[in-house]
């Protein structure tokens, strides 16, 4: 018997042993039933998808909750409702709610708009106010009251925003203004009042203009 | 679904029955894969009922772990075999594996007719020998004969299964079979000189 070739013929002999050995038999009836059993489970490759789509309708569910919460409570709210009403009925100037300084004094009275008078930064004119504005504004115009008396609390149309269009949204931007820089939203501000600072509540339609304001007291 | 129509099925498919919940499907599986599991087990381990615990634990792994298979990157086969040698170390670990071998009563023993009884002694002799010094080779190198040798596996399989480079497969396999080359050859010296 020569080494070298002896080696791989027992080799050859050993392959054929250790093939030889099978399996048991037994395990494959467990391993089927194991199967079958596990099947009635849900698959833990399943588990974590169902559990992310959980986590997404939930919130989604909140977010749909808090946009609607967030509209009821704007509808409700008296300044939403002012603000909505205002949307619809008035037009707009331009906006430019600056802080900018002044020395511009007391008491004021709302200007009588006329179309070039309410127009502080010119482009927001387009001339085409319409017709029912017009008129609601030719009927304010008679009976305009004093300002300061109106204005604290509640809404008033600027003037300067007549001729634009109404505004779908309305967002509400408070802001610290000087009382003289009233004048550029079309409102008359006698020269010898008295220099202060004010806080405004100015209504923003979706075009960024303001259609309306309120100084909060 | 018959018996002949599974066993024609690719491993993927089998395996996508068994998530499934076939339980066809993985008896399937089971008697084209359990066979290569069970003799790797069975020859690292030498023990009969840890081959059968660990053969076990493998396929159900296939069951539990079935998104760690990725069929493009390896054969069915190989990921198995590559369980089955992470179950097995732990086995031996856990058991400190210094189990007796209890299968040696039942290996098949072959019988060449035209060898003369001397001759099918000696051969018989050498065959227990290289057998003993498998069996007593150091883990690394006894592993890697088992698959590339009594397997006969591709190097490559080796390699993933046993998770180091094809080189490392190489040159275990070459110091594996030196070392049962070199039983050998003292056996064949020694009956020579006997036979003087």
């Amino acid at each position: 018997m020569k080494p070298a070739s002896s080696f791989s013929e027992i080799m050859d002999e050993l392959r054929c042993e250790h093939r030889a050995l099978e399996a048991p038999k037994q395990l494959e009836m467990v391993l089927s039933a194991e199967t079958q059993r596990k099947a009635g489970r849900p698959r833990s490759v399943v588990r974590p998808r169902a559990w992310a789509w959980g986590v997404s309708l939930v919130l989604l569910a909140s977010v749909l909750w808090g946009a609607a919460a967030w509209r009821m409570h704007r509808v409700h709210s008296p300044s939403g409702k002012q603000a909505d009403l205002m949307a619809h009925t008035m037009p707009a100037p331009h906006p430019q709610p600056e802080t900018t300084a002044s020395t511009a004094p007391a008491p004021m009275q709302q200007k009588e708009r006329s179309v070039t008078g309410g127009q502080p930064t010119g482009n927001a004119s387009t001339g085409h106010a319409r017709v029912e504005h017009a008129a609601t504004s030719m009927e304010k115009e008679a009976s305009q009251p004093n300002f300061q008396e109106s204005s604290m609390g509640d809404f008033v149309a600027l003037p300067a925003s007549e001729g634009l269009a109404p505004a779908s949204a309305i967002s509400l931007v408070r802001m610290q203004i000087q009382q003289n820089a009233l004048q550029q939203y079309g409102f008359e501000v006698p020269a010898d009042v008295e220099p202060r600072t004010l806080l405004a509540e100015f209504a923003v339609g979706e075009d960024g203009l303001p259609r309306a304001i309120r100084i909060i007291p | 679904m018959s018996g002949r129509h599974i066993d024609e099925k690719s491993d993927t498919e089998l395996h996508r029955a068994v998530l499934d919940g076939s339980g066809e499907a993985m008896a399937a599986l089971y008697r084209r894969h359990g066979g290569l599991v069970y003799r790797f087990t069975l020859r690292m381990s030498r023990d009969r009922l840890v081959a059968e615990e660990v053969t076990q634990e493998v396929f159900l792994a296939l069951l539990n772990q079935a998104d760690r298979f990725d069929p493009h990157r390896a054969a069915l086969s190989t990921w198995l075999c590559g369980i089955a040698r992470r179950q097995l170390w732990k086995h031996l670990g856990r058991f400190d594996s210094c189990a007796t071998s209890n299968t040696e009563d039942d290996t098949a023993e072959t019988e060449s007719p035209d060898d003369s009884p001397v001759t099918w002694l000696m051969r018989q002799e050498a065959v227990a020998m290289v057998r003993l010094g498998l069996e007593e080779l150091p883990m690394p190198l006894k592993e890697v004969i088992v698959l590339c040798e009594l397997e006969e596996m591709t190097y490559e399989q080796a390699a993933l299964i046993l998770a180091v480079p094809i080189g490392t497969v190489r040159s275990r396999l070459h110091r594996a079979k030196a070392r049962l080359a070199a039983l050998l050859r003292g056996d064949v010296v020694s009956a020579e000189r006997e036979r003087r």
